[in-house]
């Protein structure tokens, strides 16, 4: 016999953590935007995106990719420690104890709190040991105007860092389509650096998503450490 | 609070509202009287609601464990004070924005039955505490937590309350 009592008088039934009209608080006055947490967020508007995609073409040339890269790596780390904290704190358990449903669920909606758009997890190349992660409606594609190559480095950065944190285990991750090329949405694909690594040759000679991902998972499994 | 009453307030820029914005403003005012009557009322009900589902759950054979039973009960209670909060508010988005969440989190086939028979007994539940006009202001707001469970559309985020 369920006694409703006991789960109508709990302290609190966890809900969308990251649902945005709770989310994000803010007091003009004091110039702040923060999250319910009270840690401070920042909005990028589109034009200072844009002025540091130039600035940094303009003073570091083939090297900006690079750079925001890295520059995603690190706020993908600090991102990481933040998403584990403060989930870890609202529902009473660390995010190894969630169901995999639930954090994906939590990561979604975090994604589109932030403002970064939706993003979706593939783990059908699991067994081959990739994961492939779409995103939609990027704020750094669009900004980025078109190019040759996908564009989304910040977010590659990012999600390279956030997925090494989560598995335990260092990962690489390569762009094989961009919204700044006219494709729906963003493909990522991580996996070990030294199996990843690969396919930056074949985005530069612009194969496409499928055939890239096809020929990672035939590579000969002895490279797999 | 609410879209009518801030398109009302931006009235304030260039006038004071006139006898129609007024009658306007004052139909608000009723309707929100109504809305917290009911949302009182499935305050005051939920642990008779709830409870009674539980019980005729225990009454039945159940494919699901009890611990399974007691998951998806409580995601349920929770779908419901987000439907009162967003009818109280009126803001379809107060339940749109935690849909994904409490249906996702207990989805999938061994879950449709039990989420099934338990949207049949809250309707009912409900139907017993409220009357069928107070019944016409909270359906709205459950409708949508039917359709992101059971819809075959797999993209349940994209449900919108009308």
């Amino acid at each position: 016999m369920i006694a409703v009592e006991e789960l109508t008088s709990q302290k609190h039934i966890p809900g969308n953590f990251f649902a945005p009209n709770v989310y994000v608080q803010g007091d003009t006055e004091l110039g702040l935007i923060e999250n319910r947490e009270g840690a401070r967020l920042i909005a990028l508007p589109e034009t200072l995106l844009s002025a540091l995609y130039s600035g940094l073409e303009h003073e570091v040339g083939p090297a900006a990719d690079l750079v925001l890269q890295q520059c995603g790596y690190y706020w993908g780390r600090n991102f990481y420690r933040r998403f584990a904290s403060e989930v870890s704190e609202y529902y009473g358990k660390s995010l190894a104890e969630m169901e995999m449903v639930e954090f994906l669920q939590l990561l979604k909606a975090c994604w589109k709190t932030y403002g970064w758009g939706l993003i979706e997890l593939d783990f059908s190349y699991h067994q081959q040991g990739f994961l492939v992660v779409q995103t939609q409606h990027s704020a750094f594609a669009k900004v980025r105007g078109a190019g040759e190559h996908p564009s989304c480095f910040v977010e590659s950065g990012l999600l390279s860092a956030f997925f090494s944190q989560l598995t335990g285990r260092e990962l690489g991750c390569v762009q094989t389509t961009c919204e700044s090329l006219q494709a729906t949405h963003n493909s990522f694909i991580l996996g070990l650096p030294e199996r990843i690594k690969a396919a930056e040759a074949w985005i530069k000679e612009a194969q496409d998503h499928d055939t890239i991902l096809s020929q990672l998972c035939s590579q000969p499994a002895a490279t797999v450490s | 609070m609410q879209s009518t009453f801030e398109d009302l307030a931006r009235a304030a820029e260039d006038h004071y509202l006139q006898p129609t914005e007024m009658n306007s403003f004052k139909q608000q005012v009723d309707a929100l009287q109504d809305r917290l009557t009911v949302y009182e009322a499935i305050r005051d009900h939920e642990l008779v609601i709830f409870q009674t589902i539980a019980d005729q759950l225990h009454k039945e054979p159940a494919s699901n464990s009890p611990s399974d039973i007691e998951k998806v009960l409580t995601h349920w209670i929770a779908v419901l004070r987000y439907s009162a909060m967003a009818m109280l508010m009126d803001q379809p988005e107060v339940l749109t924005d935690q849909l994904g969440w409490l249906t996702d989190v207990v989805s999938g086939d061994e879950y449709l039955s039990l989420h099934q028979h338990i949207s049949e007994l809250l309707h009912q539940c409900l139907h017993s505490v409220l009357a069928e006009d107070q019944i016409m202001l909270i359906e709205p707001f459950l409708q949508p937590v039917d359709a992101a469970l059971f819809s075959e559309d797999s993209n349940r985020e994209l449900v919108v309350l009308g």
